[in-house]
């Protein structure tokens, strides 16, 4: 039953819910408190000073903040965080309760500082609420709980507003500040408790920064510009500073219009302190209905770039509604608006996009923006408000400037959304990549087969050791170190004539100027020879004798077959490879296959595509078919559709057009792909993804593969629901589905980024999956998305 | 050419004894097994050379395939104690770069990645 209760409101998983609890409690606590006291300042502050002092008010809060960003940081230097934030909520409650005493004296003064002191407040209770927050969850954590955990300070909002609303002309209006310094001595218990279970997870976070690349570059000095310099520096960061700047100008406009009306609609500061307890504690319902059936729904559904974009949407209808009826209904409604969405769907979203960024330059970011930015930007706010109040502007006009600023909002937010994908890669590593390239590019498969094959044909005769050594020859690839690997006379029971060439001893071959002269003029005469007529006729008649023979001329037919490899093309002997590679030995098959691929006959290609059956020679068949190039297609694709086919030939068939890795390559595995052959489709997709991971502007049937996939998401959905079930072979079966469906993702997206997502889901750490799963849900379009995901969550560890 | 399989501080090891040559070979294949163990979830894999004595471009096929098929799902495959000519050969050849090779059994299977 309790099980049930927190699964359904805390989705995460059980070791860390009571943590969830802790946090919310933790929010709660600085809300309410926050709520209250704002309340009776703004009461306050309006009916002792007037609407048109507020700007002084934004103004000074703007400096005074810049001075406690420094003084922080210098506390933040010496003192650890957890005393920090327990020194902090000590010190407001201390505060406090010198301000409730400070507010019989009726003091002229009192308003202003009271208003800036409630900002600092807040921004740095704030502050520490979000960083506690953002290290002990990862990205995904955040993302689900940060609905239940939002609730919690929107909770204590509500209880605050209602207890000023009730408050507001009894005796205990006069003791909500004591109330609220006793709020924030209960948050100490919790900040405690919370810091117990936090070093439970402080080692994964080590972990986290140890996967991350060091960053020589950031100073482990923490001071005002040092944290500035982090923001400024950083893309990413500037995008959210800019968007924080944005959205806070616009929130003070809003204040100013609506304070304004407010002002004009209302007197008395009893009558004030009731109508803004009632309307914080409304804001606060109405933000925590947001907060629950909205945000992390809209999260899920529009993603971050949706869920940006919203709140502002919103301000630009009543900005221009206000523009045209300045009436306090509207005025209620945009306030209400910027303050209920400011609180729930903006801080969730502001907060999971802190989640990517490395902790420490989180820390340093979150106390320039969410100290300093945020106040400062007020200021510019308060600036533009002074203005109006100077010119005697109307007040509907400020929705003209407002309309400006989120404008602007709106245009860094679609940047940032971006930026927030590259950030979640960043973060990511890619564990190893498909070998074939940097095998191919670092070994050249051909000579180290002729070495090989040199090396062992002296085993065999000395005519092959011979014809090996002229072909390394003929290629130029007969080094120093070759000639003196391949002379060594140990263990061999035949020596070749060619031995002569590398010295008496089998030594090195000196590589003089007329050595080199030599090697050409043996070229050239073996070539003449070969080319002559009379030999030509000579090797016909001896062919066709070593062929007639039988099983006992194996050696000869080796010879033979290397010997036309080493021809020309259009010599008579050609033909007689025919016989050869169907010989039922093979060596000598192998022999004529590598020939074939030499001479490039497009009558050898169906012999060669029926080699590849046999899996001692499938290697030398699809090898010598690659060589072919593009001649070999029309043959390939001919056999690869005929349903009398082999299945070891579809596969070698297969793996050439993969090796092959060009358009027309892929173009004839879509064409087969869609022809849905259960025992090939591994095949397939494997020589796909591999022809794509190395040519990424790959043109790609991407509906097709959307609607392949889809389907295949869909078939393993149906397996992932009994997963516990399922025995270890269809365990496995599941495994190399996810593992398919991967490398078809990786067809229609980046396939680097698909691939970095099944590592780190396969084998990565805890955080480093959160990372991939986000990067999922930011890159892979709804209906994908929305299936594929709780397959992952329930699939993988 | 014999092949036996073994498991040492998890990984697998094969201790390959004979010649690796396509004359030698018959259906199971060196790289068909290493596909049958990745099917098997196994990724770590040490070929223990000791006691081969020839290889051929078979031979050679069957290693880098099965580098690449291992390689391919993320695991690693390493070699020991392989021949002084055939470790020269691999030079040659480049195909040191490409293997990671170890002179005695112990050291290769320290180097792989502890879990």
């Amino acid at each position: 039953m309790r099980e049930k209760f927190f699964s359904k409101f805390i989705n995460i998983e059980p070791e860390k819910r009571m943590l969830s609890v802790c946090l919310f409690l933790y929010f709660f606590l600085i809300t309410s408190p926050f709520t209250i006291i704002k309340s009776v300042r703004n009461a306050n502050f309006i009916d002792k000073l007037g609407k048109n002092h507020l700007p002084y008010a934004y103004l000074l809060t703007a400096l005074i903040a810049g001075i406690v960003v420094v003084l922080h940081a210098k506390f933040q230097a010496k003192i650890p965080k957890k005393k920090l934030i327990l020194y902090s909520l000590v010190f407001f409650a201390a505060t406090n309760i010198v301000l409730f005493l400070f507010f019989f004296m009726e003091l002229k003064w009192l308003p202003l500082a009271n208003w800036i002191w409630v900002n600092i407040l807040i921004s740095v209770l704030m502050t520490h609420f979000w960083l506690v927050a953002n290290e002990v969850f990862n990205p995904r954590e955040i993302r689900n709980i940060i609905g239940f955990i939002g609730s919690g300070g929107i909770l204590g909002g509500l209880l605050g507003g209602l207890l000023t609303k009730f408050a507001a002309g009894t005796f205990l209006y006069d003791y909500l500040l004591l109330i609220s310094s006793v709020m924030l001595l209960l948050c100490v218990v919790v900040v405690g408790l919370i810091f117990k279970n936090y070093k439970e997870h402080l080692s994964e976070q080590k972990q986290v920064s140890a996967e991350k690349k060091e960053n020589p570059s950031m100073p482990s000095e923490i001071s005002f510009k040092t944290c500035m310099d982090s923001v400024r520096k950083n893309p990413y960061l500037s995008l959210m500073a800019l968007i924080v700047s944005m959205t806070f100008i616009v929130s003070v406009l809003i204040d100013f219009q609506y304070n304004s009306i407010v002002e004009n609609n209302i007197s008395g500061e009893n009558n004030l302190a009731s109508f803004y307890g009632l309307f914080n504690a409304g804001v606060m319902v109405f933000a925590f209905l947001i907060q629950i059936l909205i945000t992390g729904g809209m999260i899920k559904r529009f993603g971050i770039r949706g869920t940006l974009l919203f709140y502002p949407i919103v301000l630009i209808f009543l900005c221009v509604g206000i523009f045209f009826f300045p009436i306090i209904f509207l005025a209620v409604s945009i306030k209400a608006s910027d303050k209920s969405l400011s609180y729930s769907v903006n801080q969730s979203i502001r907060e999971i996009l802190y989640i990517p960024v490395d902790p420490e330059l989180r820390y340093r970011a979150k106390i320039f923006i969410d100290m300093f930015l945020q106040r400062f930007a007020r200021g510019i706010g308060a600036v533009v408000a002074f203005i109006f109040i100077y010119l005697q502007i109307k007040v509907r006009y400020i929705s003209l400037v407002s309309l400006i600023f989120i404008i602007i909002w709106i245009t860094v937010s679609l940047k940032i959304n971006k930026e927030y994908i590259d950030v979640i890669k960043h973060n990511i590593q890619r564990k190893w990549k498909r070998a074939e390239k940097s095998v191919s590019e670092t070994v050249d498969l051909d000579y180290t087969k002729l070495v090989f094959d040199t090396l062992e044909s002296r085993k065999k005769s000395e005519i092959l050791y011979a014809m090996h050594v002229f072909d390394l020859i003929r290629q130029d690839k007969l080094t120093p170190e070759l000639e003196r690997i391949i002379s060594q006379k140990k263990e061999e029971a035949k020596a070749s004539s060619f031995d002569a060439l590398f010295g008496a001893e089998g030594g090195s071959w000196a590589h003089t100027a007329e050595d080199m002269e030599s090697k050409e003029d043996l070229k050239t005469n073996i070539d003449e020879v070969m080319s002559l007529k009379s030999y030509q006729e000579l090797m016909t008649e001896y062919t066709d004798k070593v062929i007639e023979k039988g099983n006992e001329t194996e050696i000869e037919k080796m010879e033979v077959a290397k010997a036309i490899g080493l021809m020309n093309p259009d010599s008579p002997l050609v033909d007689k490879l025919i016989p050869l590679i169907k010989d039922g030995s093979p060596e000598i098959s192998r022999y004529a296959i590598e020939s074939a691929a030499k001479l490039k006959k497009k009558e050898f290609i169906p012999l060669l595509i029926e080699k590849i059956q046999n899996p001692i020679i499938s290697e030398d068949s699809t090898a010598a078919l690659t060589k072919f190039g593009k001649t070999a297609f029309p043959y390939l694709e001919k056999s690869l559709n005929d349903p009398d086919s082999s299945l070891p030939i579809k596969k070698g068939i297969i793996k050439v057009f993969s090796r092959e890795s060009s358009q027309q390559a892929c173009d004839v595995l879509m064409k087969y792909l869609k022809k849905n052959d259960v025992e090939l489709e591994d095949d397939i997709i494997d020589s796909l993804d591999k022809i794509r991971s190395e040519n990424p502007d790959l043109f790609v049937d991407v509906r097709f593969i959307k609607a392949y996939t889809l389907k295949k998401i869909k078939r393993l959905s149906q397996l992932a629901v009994i997963y516990s079930e399922l025995n270890e072979s269809e365990k496995k079966e599941l495994s190399r589905s996810l593992r398919d469906i991967f490398k078809l993702l990786g067809l229609v997206y980046p396939h680097d980024d698909m691939m970095k997502a099944y590592q780190n889901l396969k084998s990565g750490t805890k955080n480093s999956m959160a990372y991939a799963v986000e990067l999922l849900d930011n890159t892979l379009s709804k209906e994908l998305r929305d299936r594929l995901l709780p397959i992952i969550e329930q699939v993988l560890p | 050419m014999q092949i036996n399989v073994r498991e040492k501080q998890g990984i697998t090891v094969f201790d390959i004894e004979g010649e690796i040559r396509r004359s030698e070979a018959s259906n199971i294949t060196l790289h068909r097994i290493i596909k049958n163990q990745l099917d098997e979830n196994k990724k770590k894999f040490l070929l223990n050379m000791n006691k081969v004595e020839f290889i051929d471009s078979f031979g050679v096929g069957e290693i880098l395939a099965s580098y690449i098929s291992t390689q391919n799902v993320g695991g690693s495959l390493k070699l020991t104690n392989i021949s002084k000519k055939l470790s020269l050969v691999f030079q040659v050849t480049m195909l040191s770069k490409v293997f990671e090779i170890f002179d005695d059994e112990e050291k290769a299977l320290e180097s792989f990645p502890k879990e």
